[in-house]
């Protein structure tokens, strides 16, 4: 059977990009270092396919249709967007098990929605370039509903990473697959409170991450979340996917910048699955 | 009155050159296309991202909107968040009909 090897959450902030230069230098320089961190630990997990849990951003998916849950089963690019340092180009996939991921899903209750040929956005390419692209992986994007109304109810971001285990379990032996959950904590994006941060809440997300609480993490309350971190913060859902993808698990916190020039809390933490933290 | 409308030309907008082009060049027109009212329109032309957002349009759908068809003199997020944060209301800055 395939396994999930593993885990990790960290953000997608474009503006990383947009404005490199403007944060503090030690505060950028920590967080390139944490990134590197992610994908020297990546590499370290020897997987054979890394599956993003992303968000739109309402570039990908218009009124015309929003998908809750959707999944990439064949041909990739990205990023959709023009982005400085992140030109648009062809993705590797793992078409076969992308495939097998959403037909399991589909005998079983999970109603993805999938996309034979799909463009990402940053929520899953910038993350991929910076920590998944040197291994050259084939990667799987996973969107959820994240900032566009009706959001995913966040048990049900629960039950996706749950069913993306199931599946991958499921598989040929030979799929060693990695996870990560991509989005920022605490932001207000596009709203008047753009720039505020809310450390308070960051912490709290991180130590519910650190505790593998996923249970108390995906009952967290949306009315709550928006007022008290932001639009943004609603991306917590990816969280909680990767974190029920991995199953049973502690986080390992790598770091935490608040950084209100790039308008976001950033928090990068590896998943250990209890068996391999039981070990560290 | 339709939030939907707004946001389905919020999004073609800001994805879509040649709505934008259609957008800039007859606005009447590109607002018939979406059943924009005339005050809805006015949110656009005007790029009134307070009202669009007091109207309750997604607040990533404006702010896009603002980074794509900046007003004239105005660009960025700094001009964008002086907008919304303006004390003094726009024309279309309340809930209401035309």
């Amino acid at each position: 059977m395939g396994t999930v090897v593993g885990g990790f959450v960290l953000p997608h902030d474009p503006m990383m990009l947009t404005h490199p230069d403007a944060p503090p230098a030690d505060v950028r320089d920590r967080v390139h270092a944490a990134y590197a961190e992610v994908a020297r630990r990546l590499a370290a997990l020897d997987p054979t396919t890394v599956v993003i849990f992303g968000t739109d951003h309402y570039i990908l998916f218009g009124p015309g249709c929003l998908p809750q849950l959707l999944i990439a089963t064949g041909d990739l690019d990205g990023p959709v967007e023009r982005l400085p340092g992140l030109r648009r180009g062809p993705l590797p996939d793992n078409a076969p098990l992308a495939r097998h991921i959403a037909a399991h899903g589909h005998r079983n209750g999970v109603d993805w929605a999938v996309a034979p040929t799909f463009t990402a956005d940053h929520s899953v390419v910038l993350p991929y370039q910076l920590v998944a692209a040197p291994l050259e992986l084939p990667l799987i994007p996973v969107y959820l509903a994240c900032g566009v109304e009706p959001l995913l109810p966040l048990p049900r971001a629960a039950r996706a990473g749950e069913a993306v285990r199931d599946a991958v379990e499921a598989a040929g032996p030979d799929e060693r697959v990695a996870v990560i959950g991509s989005g920022g904590i605490g932001h207000w994006v596009g709203t008047a409170e753009m720039g505020r941060l809310n450390t308070g809440f960051d912490r709290k997300v991180l130590d519910l991450v650190a505790a593998g609480d996923t249970e108390a993490l995906a009952a967290l309350d949306d009315a709550e979340i928006l007022a008290e971190a932001g639009n943004g913060a609603l991306e917590v859902r990816t969280f909680v996917a990767a974190m029920s993808a991995v199953g049973p698990c502690r986080g390992d916190v790598i770091g935490y910048e608040a950084v209100p020039e790039w308008i976001t809390g950033l928090g990068f933490a590896e998943l250990l699955p209890l068996e391999a933290a039981d070990v560290r | 009155m339709s939030k939907e409308g707004v946001e389905k030309a919020l999004y073609d907008l800001n994805v879509d050159r040649r709505a934008r082009e259609a957008f800039t060049a007859e606005p009447d027109r590109f607002a018939a296309r979406y059943r924009l009212t005339g005050d809805e329109l006015a949110l656009l032309t005007e790029r009134d991202v307070r009202g669009l957002a007091a109207r309750g349009a997604n607040p990533m759908l404006v702010w896009g909107f603002w980074l794509m068809l900046p007003p004239e003199g105005e660009r960025g997020t700094p001009a964008y968040l002086a907008r919304m944060r303006s004390d003094t209301p726009r024309m279309h800055d309340t809930k209401g009909e035309d």
